[in-house]
């Protein structure tokens, strides 16, 4: 039966909007960007078995870009292994659903993330433990593209390929905006994938709010029995899905009022 | 020590085929054996402290047990972050080897020396900090910090060939201090470099009457906070010597114990780098004079306190 990865998008978007409206939170913008990734990874690729999340054998997402935790929070949500009532307890005072994400908090939160630049390493060394164990398990990065600014991606990069991990799959959510703007203004990395490329990965760029090209991409990045990681650009719209938020640098920061929130949500509805 | 402990992951490789060793650039002739009878085991990060401490971390998070090898003030400046946020934070069992702490990089000069790890490792949460002093140090605390199961850091100082301890393996447990000499007049803690000349200060002061207790606090996390108290009362004056800055090493650790006791009258002199960038130009050796942190140094500051 054909996913549809439509719906199923717009009710992460309306988790994460209430999610960031109860909180008085930051970070939609870049929250928004990369749910329709994160919607066709879990429903049809990531192999997590909510009886056993600790399976020795799961695949790993490891969420680079940890500001971006309600996306992957309400995905855990969908694919059941959060409960949906703890999205409630989100960056609330003594509950432990940290905006920027701490492993071991819920199942399928595998790392403590925030500090950009981290997640590559530590998907790299999960992939590489994947390969010495001899098992098939594959390891999704999504990083923002602005995070690629940091040096710990680049050490880290030229690593795993040299290593020849095709069990680590990048995803550039390539929204354009960063923290104090365009990233063309602030520190233009240009082509992303020509980058990843020179670097040795097999890279592809997408729109990454097609889910045919998602699809195709993460089908490429698992099915193609090359040598080495893959990067997918996903390039996308920071705030999508919510027209007011879209492609605004003032959503990485502020959180949606009661009037916004209920305007967010009936175009999400 | 490098040596010392290549060849005791060395051994514990063949036991345990979950142990996996990382390299940022760091090892040449010490490494090798490794990467020849483990090559699906052994890893060079290239000149990455960052890559290193980070891929270790996610190596752990599916069961096996990274050592992340480099020089000490790369390792931990350089990866500072990397070792807070994927190590320490996370409570993963990542083993951090700082090859030659303190000055042993003697004249390679103030880049090469590593007189801020003690104080930077000892701050983190979840961290085991060790500094060996010889042999047996080494091979015993290298297999302690694995049976922890959680976040360690080993200092690895040059090995002073003519120093041979007065313990045996049965004596080193992590976090308890050794008494090495006894003494009533003054104590003294030290770790990992240092003991030798530790201990070579106990003698000279011997010789003047003068009963110095060494301790070896090869634990500086979780510190042995019970050796101190006793060795407050018992002397109630209390040395602390290291070749790293003053500032927050083992010499900060004694003093927030010392500060924060009820009852104990005790002064404490902290021996070590004072809060400067080193100057001159240098040996190891040479620069312990230069700091009076060598054995005769040691002596003539004792001796100092007590007139």
């Amino acid at each position: 039966m054909k996913i549809d990865y439509a719906e199923k998008a717009k009710e992460l978007r309306r988790s994460i909007i209430t999610m960031l409206h109860d909180a008085n939170g930051s970070f939609s913008g870049g929250a928004l960007s990369c749910t329709d990734i994160i919607t066709v990874l879990f429903n049809s690729f990531m192999r997590v078995n909510p009886q056993n999340p600790n399976d020795p054998q799961r695949d790993m997402f490891i969420l680079s870009k940890g500001h971006c935790s309600s996306a992957m929070y309400a995905a855990l949500v969908s694919v059941g292994l959060i409960p949906k009532n703890e999205l409630k307890k989100y960056g609330k005072n003594g509950t432990r659903m940290f905006i920027h994400p701490k492993r071991g908090t819920y199942p399928g939160v595998e790392v403590s993330t925030g500090s950009l630049g981290h997640g590559l390493p530590l998907g790299t060394g999960s992939a590489l433990a994947a390969k010495i164990l001899g098992c098939d398990a594959r390891v999704y990065v999504l990083m923002g593209d602005g995070e690629c600014n940091e040096g710990s991606v680049w050490e880290n990069a030229a690593f795993a390929s040299f290593q020849k991990l095709n069990n680590l799959i990048v995803i550039v959510d390539r929204n354009g905006l960063q923290g104090c703007g365009r990233d063309s203004q602030i520190l233009n990395y240009g082509d992303m994938g020509a980058k990843f490329r020179a670097f040795g990965f097999h890279t592809i760029d997408i729109d990454g709010h097609s889910y045919a090209e998602i699809e195709n991409a993460f089908q490429q990045a698992t099915t193609l029995h090359q040598d080495r990681p893959t990067a997918i650009i996903a390039h996308t719209v920071k705030g999508k899905g919510v027209s007011f938020m879209e492609d605004r640098l003032e959503w990485h920061y502020k959180s949606p009022d009661d009037e916004q929130f209920s305007a967010a949500m009936e175009e999400l509805s | 020590m490098r040596n010392l402990f290549v060849d005791e992951i060395y051994k514990m490789m063949g036991e345990d085929s979950g142990i996996v060793f990382l390299t940022a650039e760091c090892g040449f002739n010490v490494v090798e054996k490794i990467e020849r009878k483990y090559p699906e085991r052994f890893f060079n990060t290239g000149i990455a402290e960052q890559s290193l401490v980070g891929t270790a971390a996610g190596v752990s998070l599916r069961g096996l047990r990274p050592v992340a090898y480099t020089m000490a003030m790369f390792l931990a400046m350089r990866a500072y972050e990397q070792i807070r946020d994927d190590v320490a934070y996370q409570n993963l069992p990542v083993v951090l080897a700082g090859v030659i702490p303190g000055l042993g990089y003697g004249n390679s000069g103030t880049t090469h020396h590593a007189v801020e790890d003690t104080a930077l490792m000892r701050i983190l949460p979840n961290m085991t900090v060790v500094y060996p002093s010889c042999e047996t140090d080494v091979r015993t605390l290298t297999r302690k910090i694995f049976q922890r199961n959680t976040p360690c850091y080993i200092g690895l100082a040059r090995a002073s060939a003519d120093y041979q301890p007065n313990y045996d393996a049965g004596a080193i447990e992590i976090g308890k201090a050794i008494q090495l000499t006894p003494g009533r007049d003054a104590a003294l803690f030290a770790f990992g470099s240092m003991i030798p000349a530790a201990v070579r200060a106990a003698d000279i002061l011997k010789k003047d009457g003068i009963g110095l207790s060494v301790y070896n606090m090869h634990t500086v996390k979780p510190l042995d906070a019970e050796a101190v108290r006793k060795a407050a009362k018992e002397c109630g004056l209390i040395f602390t010597l290291e070749e790293e800055n003053v500032l927050g090493g083992l010499g900060g650790a004694v003093a927030e114990i010392l500060a924060e006791e009820k009852n104990v009258s005790c002064q404490l002199k902290r021996l070590g780098i004072p809060d400067e960038y080193c100057d001159v130009n240098g040996t190891q050796s040479w620069l312990h004079v230069h700091y009076g942190i060598d054995a005769q140094g040691v002596a003539a500051a004792v001796r100092e306190k007590l007139k």
